[in-house]
């Protein structure tokens, strides 16, 4: 048995990215951003006295006259048209309660899912007491934002053929503004798995399905292959150790993670623990760079 | 025992306007959206915060801000003597104390109808143990990314005989009395005042004016630990 000290490593140079006027400038809570009052003020900043304060700690964003602060972590804000995991907490009169890394917990209502056997049908009593077997609490969706209520809550669809109940797989937690935005969020990757990167920072890694079958409202509880399964440990790995760096999450930055995980032949278990989860992410920083 | 030495030099070897070396780091745990260590000098405290996120009691919602709401508890062997209970009348009213503190400081109204939770646990305790909490849950919020007008730093200020000490260990506490002054640095307002002991009043303007300072200091600390610790996370956050 290999027995590891757990003690901070120390910080690599190879890690640190652009230098001088590329990078973004930072600022933390309470620091004075700008004395002019013809900027707006963005998320992350308020006004006081005529000058605008930072109200929380990350890099400025100017566009045009707007100046927003983002910081590393944060809850899912939200943002119409985002397709985002989540997972059920209640099951309420015609609707759901969903969890969703914001904060309030979203509305999924009976009427915005598409009901099995039909995309015209109508739900009728017998669905509304069947809520629970479509959905049950702890079952994860992944979704659609559809509308943001006035109180900040988030309404949410599964109106496609694309949405709906995930079945086997993993999910894994990241912050919201570590993933990278883009269109489209369901990859299947070439090493034979699927990932959903949720807007919401859920992301949720499972067998790659057939098309026709993508999503029901039953689980498939047929067994997994053991190299599959592998597969999705490993990448569940890499997007955790890319996470914990703070590189962006991508589906190339997850693939070429992958890549020089297999590369360097590591073990998926050894790929937590803190020196390799370095040596990996430098060597994915490197490769995005060339 | 003499608290201040003929030199003037305290027990420690600091001078009686000096702070205890303040040690710091953000991100410990994944779990919680925030977290943050603190040490400063032999109080050791970490903090955690969860949300905001939906309230978990109904009738304690609010639909125009936050709730926030703040745990202390202390470990066994945290003191001198063992703790019995991890959460007595001491620590709750503590609690209360924080979480007061912390209304002051967050934006409530970005987040109608959340909850915010602070969980602060004191694994050493050496005087100065409500500045410290309040200093780690600080830095956990802002590691958590929750809106805030200001840092709040806070310190500790006693009185020896006619000299003021800042950041008393227990043993200079106890001699004397023990101001917990919480700060917003950068708006220079007090958001709490707390005294152990009666303080005379000729003696009290001195002690202030010194745990004032003392806060200015700590956010000094502060300041540049958060500041390494977004250029060590942002240099990598822009690769795309």
């Amino acid at each position: 048995m290999d027995i590891e000290l757990a003690c901070e490593l120390p910080r690599v140079r190879a890690m640190v990215g652009p230098e001088g006027p590329q990078r973004p400038p930072l600022v933390t809570p309470g620091e004075i951003i700008t004395h002019d009052t013809s900027f707006m003020r963005g998320h992350g900043t308020y006004m006081e006295n005529n000058t605008q304060v930072a109200s929380v700690a990350g890099y400025i964003t100017r566009v045009n006259r707007l100046i927003t602060v983002t910081p590393l972590r944060q809850v899912y804000q939200g943002a119409i048209g985002d397709t985002i995991v989540g997972r059920i907490t209640k099951v309420q009169n015609n609707r759901w309660k969903v969890d969703v890394n914001s904060r309030l917990d979203a509305e999924l209502r009976l009427v915005n899912i598409q009901l099995p056997g039909g995309e015209q049908r109508r739900s009728s009593l017998e669905d509304e007491r069947g809520m629970r077997g479509l959905l049950r609490e702890g079952d994860l969706v992944c979704v659609e934002v559809q509308k943001i209520s006035n109180d900040g809550g988030l309404r949410l669809a599964a109106r496609s053929s694309k949405f709906g109940k995930l079945s086997q797989g993993t999910l894994l937690g990241v912050s919201p503004s570590l993933i990278v935005q883009d269109k489209q969020r369901m990859h299947d990757l070439p090493c034979g798995a699927r990932v959903v990167f949720g807007a919401n920072g859920y992301v949720y890694v499972s067998p790659t399905v057939p098309e026709e079958q993508a999503s029901t409202y039953t689980v498939n509880f047929e067994e997994v292959p053991v190299d599959v399964r592998k597969t999705i440990g490993r990448l569940r790995n890499c997007i955790k150790l890319l996470a914990h760096h703070t590189i962006m999450i991508s589906p190339t930055s997850v693939m070429t993670a992958y890549d020089i995980s297999i590369e360097q032949e590591f073990e998926i278990r050894d790929m937590l623990k803190p020196d390799v989860m370095q040596d990996v992410a430098i060597a994915t920083v490197q490769a995005m760079n060339e | 025992m003499e608290i201040i030495s003929p030199e003037g030099l305290r027990q420690d070897g600091r001078t009686p306007t000096c702070l205890r070396i303040i040690k710091c780091r953000l991100g410990l745990y994944d779990r919680p959206n925030g977290s943050a260590y603190i040490e400063m000098g032999n109080t050791k405290v970490l903090a955690a915060v969860y949300g905001p996120r939906e309230v978990r009691s109904k009738n304690k919602q609010n639909l125009d801000e936050c709730v926030i709401q703040c745990e202390m508890s202390r470990i066994a062997a945290c003191g001198g003597e063992r703790v019995r209970r991890a959460r007595d009348k001491r620590t709750r009213a503590l609690s209360h104390q924080i979480a007061g503190v912390f209304h002051a400081a967050i934006r409530k109204s970005k987040y109608p109808g959340s909850q915010i939770d602070i969980y602060v646990q004191v694994l050493q305790e050496d005087g100065g143990v409500m500045s410290a909490c309040v200093n780690a849950s600080t830095l956990a919020l802002i590691h958590a990314g929750v809106e805030l007008l200001d840092y709040v730093t806070s310190c500790t200020a006693s009185i020896n005989k006619q000299t003021a000490i800042l950041d008393a260990t227990n043993m200079e506490g106890q001699a004397g009395c023990e101001v917990t002054v919480s700060l917003l640095p950068n708006k220079g307002s007090i958001v709490s005042l707390d005294s152990s002991h009666t303080v005379h009043r000729d003696q009290f303007e001195a002690v202030m004016d010194l745990a004032t300072a003392g806060c200015q200091q700590v956010y000094q600390e502060l300041f540049s630990q958060v500041e390494a610790y977004l250029q060590d996370k942002h240099a990598i956050m822009s690769h795309r």
